[in-house]
């Protein structure tokens, strides 16, 4: 159901208006935006049932309209205008209805396609068993959205009581460097691998590896890889030393 | 063997696939010419006019499906109702199918809004796949439409889409 607008000086739906005020037959200066919107949220409120579609299409088409009517109550810009002397307005507004006859192309085609889509529900094809059936889709089609905020505001209530705990950061990149300076101070070589073992968690993996590009960084180690996917190598740097405090 | 056996023989690898059946797979599975079974197929197609059960060509392959004037018998069967694709989905999905490969962007150019949820449903619903990259900064991925998508709208091949009614 299209909504239709009464407005002083235009009747029809905010599409028609919308291509009417392109192609000039409507001066979008007669046009109260305040009263499109003012009319459409009255019509809202009263709705129960709200067609998600068709509230953001008619929200596409007030905000071109409000781009447009903007558009044409500022001043231009001299130098704005200059630099846009390429396009002109003739050829802007061209490429603006090419875009919108493209768009259209497509939207009529993708009508088509709920044609086809409608008629292959009726075809039932062989099942592939599903060895889990977690995963059902579940379909909306006959809850409203009112149910939805319904559920939704219970959901909020149920899970005020939960309480979370937030952990603290148990490893921090400071400590992992300077562990890992210990080890390699100790053994001046160790591989890249062991300072990743297999019970890390993620987080201490991530920890680990910003150890090691910060280290590198400040030139502390120095690290060798002698081929593609081969063993790495982490050294002393013990050349220049360049190191910053960090501990 | 005799053309019944044969026929049998393919309504039996019909009947097992759940996905379509291409004229070489049955060709290659019985050792008869690809005309051959192409013939075949065509016999049987009129064969079934009586049954509950009927031939289509779809995605490139044959396969066994219900007909449709008993969909409401077998909707009260199976449990799921279906699910249908939303408008943002369609539009996208059509774009994706006259101008693949494409990249996100460019879908975007022509739709005006942002299409990376949509992008998600339809890969999630293996109707649409990464089918590269293009050359350009930032090397985005380009999007192809799959098989999935000629069978979820019963169609053949990619030729068969509609072309546009304004063509200029």
């Amino acid at each position: 159901m299209e909504y239709i607008l009464n407005l002083t000086n235009f009747s029809g739906t905010i599409e028609l208006l919308f291509y009417s005020v392109k192609k000039g037959e409507t001066d979008i200066y007669n046009i109260s935006l305040t009263e499109i919107v003012t009319q459409y949220i009255q019509y809202i409120q009263k709705l129960l049932e709200i067609d998600i579609d068709k509230v953001a299409e008619f929200l596409v088409y007030s905000a071109a309209l409000i781009e447009l009517k903007s558009k044409k109550l500022l001043p231009v810009d001299k130098e704005e205008k200059e630099d846009e002397e390429e396009i002109s307005e003739e050829e802007m507004k061209k490429l603006l209805q090419e875009r919108m006859e493209e768009y259209r192309k497509y939207k009529e085609i993708s009508e088509r396609f709920r044609i086809w889509e409608e008629n292959m529900k009726k075809i039932h094809f062989r099942g592939v068993e599903p060895e889990f059936s977690i995963e059902k889709e579940i379909s909306l089609e006959d809850v409203s959205i009112i149910d939805l905020f319904i559920i939704f505001k219970n959901i909020l209530e149920r899970s005020k009581e939960v309480i979370l705990e937030i952990f603290p950061e148990r490893i921090t990149v400071e400590d992992r460097i300077r562990e890992i300076k210990e080890i390699v101070k100790e053994k001046k070589v160790i591989n890249f691998f062991q300072l990743f073992p297999e019970e890390a968690t993620k987080i201490e993996v991530i920890v680990t590896f910003l150890a090691i590009l910060e280290l590198i960084r400040q030139k502390f180690i120095k690290i060798r890889q002698t081929k593609i996917f081969g063993e790495i190598d982490i050294y002393l740097n013990d050349g220049e030393t360049g190191i910053q405090k960090y501990n | 063997m005799e053309r019944q056996e044969y026929k049998n023989i393919i309504e039996a690898l019909l009947f097992i696939s759940s996905k379509p059946v291409r004229i070489k797979e049955i060709s290659d599975v019985i050792g008869i010419s690809v005309e051959e079974v192409r013939n075949l197929l065509e016999e049987m197609e009129t064969e079934y006019q009586n049954r509950g059960l009927q031939i289509i060509q779809i995605a490139g392959g044959y396969q066994l499906v219900t007909k449709p004037e008993y969909s409401e018998y077998l909707k009260k069967f199976t449990s799921s109702p279906p699910s249908r694709l939303s408008k943002a989905a369609l539009e996208t999905l059509a774009i994706i199918a006259y101008k693949q490969p494409i990249t996100r962007p460019e879908i975007e150019k022509i739709r005006g809004v942002n299409v990376d949820g949509v992008i998600n449903t339809l890969l999630e619903k293996k109707l649409i796949k990464i089918s590269g990259r293009k050359d350009v900064p930032g090397k985005p991925f380009l999007f192809s439409t799959t098989d999935e998508f000629l069978s979820y709208f019963g169609i053949n091949s990619l030729a068969e889409l509609p072309k546009f009614s304004d063509e200029k």
